[in-house]
């Protein structure tokens, strides 16, 4: 008996060191966006001329699902064998050379033993938000209805910066605009005609500070604000619009100054990817300085928020009211549907009853700072979270058919 | 009840189990399943020799 146990145990040991040992690359990723599932190609090296056996636990970031179910993987004797494996981004974010790799059991050609190895593969991999949602088509496919159902930009001449002709001076006209060069080949004063710029800006401005933090229906609001940001910018860029961003929470985090056409969404996008939300006071005093140095020429400055009452909200009213009249404000506060649901009960205790008066309060303290916000001159949309991305674009499709812009 | 015939059995499988835990654990030397069920099998044949 001890003889064959001592056998058994030096064939496991023999088996375990004859195992192979295998190479494994990853091809470079496409991109990747949550709930749409992608796939990785893995590509497994047996230099040796014995067929390789496998057991494979891969280690993913957390941002990939972290750790997979382990799976056999055979490779031919001196070959390369491809691997494809689903890949489905658990949320949005940016994971760059950290986590990542492979716990290898190599089976013996006996399959008594096994040797394991564990090699680091890490990742380097942006995960972007939903971008091809159903809401986001429908946003789209909504901005070009209304684009292509003949409302067309009505030229506003004598306003803006942007040339459009020369024509004969007339009294009243302003001597600024006089095109010297003109007149002297014309021997009579010309006049340069402007008109109002079609292209505009939009400038998205994210709070990830503590109010964003908070979760809705599982979901981070921080969530539901950045897929409303990402939906305006394209329907902005649809538009030909410049697009940029600005995030900021006890600080400015990211700053993309406003870009035309796919280059600008594309940048708005990275920023979007790894937004993450803070558990700290927002500095609005900090973040609007900084815009206002950053951004001069006149946007429309789409800010995502939220608000408490009047009090704590003042540093925000009193901040975003400064963008007027210079920039076009426009302050996307989500409410809270919990509370919307706790103050319309019916209420049957005293519990219910109390819960009620309390939301009830909340509400009407909310109320009042979005009251004053619009009094100084914000445009205000208070929506709830899963409605947001839907109002943001329409109101956004309102302002430029309206010419507010 | 005398204890002391179970003594060094005892001692060589829990030197065994730590041997082999450090294989693992360094080495990398791991039983499979199979091994595993060789082993289960010729205890129970020893087992039944010596009854």
């Amino acid at each position: 008996m001890l003889l064959a146990d001592v056998m058994l145990l030096l064939l496991v040991w023999l088996d375990a060191t004859l195992a192979q040992t295998v190479l494994v690359t990853r091809e470079p990723l496409s991109a990747l966006s949550v709930g749409h599932p992608g796939e990785v190609t893995y590509r497994w090296t047996n230099p040796a001329s014995r067929r390789a056996r496998l057991q494979v636990r891969e280690v993913r970031p957390d941002i990939l699902g972290g750790a997979q179910p382990p799976r056999a993987v055979r490779i031919p004797p001196r070959s390369v064998t491809p691997e494809r494996v689903p890949v489905i981004p658990r949320r949005r974010g940016r994971e760059t050379g950290g986590a990542g790799g492979f716990v290898l059991d190599s089976i013996g050609p006996l399959g008594l033993g096994r040797h394991r190895v564990r090699v680091p593969l890490p990742w380097d991999v942006v995960v972007y938000p939903p971008l091809v949602s159903v809401r986001l088509r429908a946003s789209v496919a909504e901005a070009l209805r209304r684009r292509d159902a003949g409302i067309k930009p009505i030229r506003r001449l004598g306003e803006g910066r942007l040339f459009e002709s020369l024509r004969e001076w007339v009294p009243g006209d302003d001597l600024r605009h006089i095109d010297w060069k003109a007149t002297a080949r014309r021997a009579k004063v010309i006049t340069r005609q402007y008109e109002a710029e079609r292209r505009q800006q939009v400038l998205l401005v994210l709070d990830t500070g503590r109010l964003m933090t908070a979760e809705v229906a599982g979901v981070a609001r921080l969530d539901f604000a950045v897929q409303a940001a990402l939906e305006l910018a394209y329907a902005a860029a649809q538009h030909d619009d410049n697009v940029g961003i600005m995030t900021f929470a006890d600080g400015v985090q990211h700053f993309v100054a406003p870009e035309r056409g796919r280059g600008g969404v594309r940048r708005v996008l990275d920023v979007l990817a790894e937004v993450q939300p803070k558990l700290v006071e927002p500095d609005y005093p900090g973040a609007f300085r900084y815009l206002a140095a950053r951004n001069r020429k006149r946007a429309l400055t789409v800010l995502f928020t939220d608000v408490i009452d009047r009090f704590a909200s003042d540093a925000l009213v009193a901040n975003v009211a400064t963008l007027r009249p210079r920039h076009l404000p426009l302050a996307v506060t989500l409410r809270n549907p919990e509370l919307d649901a706790a103050a319309a009960v019916r209420p049957t205790t005293s519990r219910d009853a109390f819960r009620k008066a309390a939301a009830e309060e909340l509400l009407h303290a909310r109320d009042e700072a979005l009251g004053h916000m619009r009094r100084a001159g914000v445009i205000v949309i208070d929506v709830t979270p899963e409605r947001a991305a839907q109002a943001v674009v329409t109101k956004y499709l309102d302002l430029k058919r309206r010419g507010t812009l | 009840m005398n204890l002391q015939p179970l003594l060094l059995p005892s001692a060589a499988i829990a030197g065994f189990v730590a041997l082999w835990y450090a294989l693992g654990s360094v080495a990398g030397i791991l039983w499979t399943p199979r091994a595993l069920l060789i082993g289960g099998l010729l205890s129970l044949a020893a087992g039944g020799a010596s009854m």
